[in-house]
């Protein structure tokens, strides 16, 4: 898993490429928790390379999205390439999480 | 390559990455659909996870079997192994409609490989739970 962290005005994006799977999983919720532990109001995952997520991937997901909630943020998540579209479908997360096509869309959202 | 792999791995979740790497060189050899091959990864992380972590009454080592088939219009995937009668059928799905401050954290892996597969059947054989996954090539 390789992770890309860069900022923008009112909002963090981090870029998770490669498998975000139970070995990966501990790594990206620490770079979140330093991202959500610098209030920076928005955080966007462009999950443009993302190959791959499983339930452990997903937990960290949900787990971030409730954290921004508490802090008074907002996770989106951006960009889905259709494998990973429909595993949040299956899920029911595009029904919980925000989700957005383009990181683009993201920062513009008001 | 031949049509079968079987690769084992031990009840330690550092296997599962090796596993799967193992299983993608043999699922790109042969031009698995995508599908099919992300349903063959998910069902080797999500079952070997549940059986270690939950599927042992003891330390000891124990070996966890995986087969997959690439036969002409599908993939099969069998996951062995010889931990406590597991039945994955049995379990109830998670509600997958609660907001996100209500859902509770965890159960969507079975949940993904019943929804993602075409057939899911489980067996309990000669003290093994055995679990196989079909998933048309098309």
């Amino acid at each position: 898993m390789d992770i890309i962290e860069s900022s923008h005005p009112q909002a963090t994006v981090l870029a998770l490429n490669g498998r975000l799977d139970g070995h990966a999983s501990p790594i990206v919720t620490e770079r979140i928790d330093s991202v959500v532990a610098r209030g920076s109001g928005r955080l966007i995952f462009d999950l443009s390379g993302l190959e791959y997520v499983s339930s452990a991937g997903l937990r960290v997901f949900l787990t971030a999205a409730k954290k921004c909630q508490t802090g008074g943020g907002a996770a989106i998540f951006a960009g889905l390439p259709p494998s990973i579209h429909e595993v949040f479908e299956l899920s029911g997360f595009l029904a919980v999480l925000q989700v957005q096509p383009t990181v683009a869309e993201a920062i513009g959202q008001p | 390559m031949d049509d079968r792999l079987t690769l084992q791995l031990r009840n330690s979740l550092d296997d599962i990455p090796a596993a799967n790497d193992t299983a993608t060189a043999w699922l790109d050899h042969h031009e698995v659909a995508p599908g099919a091959a992300y349903l063959a990864n998910l069902a080797i992380e999500e079952l070997a996870t549940n059986c270690i972590k939950y599927g042992y009454s003891d330390d000891g080592v124990h070996l966890i079997t995986v087969e997959m088939e690439r036969l002409d219009k599908e993939l099969v995937i069998t996951v062995i192994d010889d931990g406590n009668p597991f039945d994955p059928l049995a379990q109830t799905a998670p509600d997958t409609t609660l907001p996100v401050e209500d859902r509770p954290i965890g159960g969507l892996g079975l949940h993904l490989l019943r929804q993602m597969s075409d057939d899911f059947a489980y067996a309990r054989i000669d003290g093994n739970n055995r679990v196989t996954l079909r998933k048309r090539l098309t």
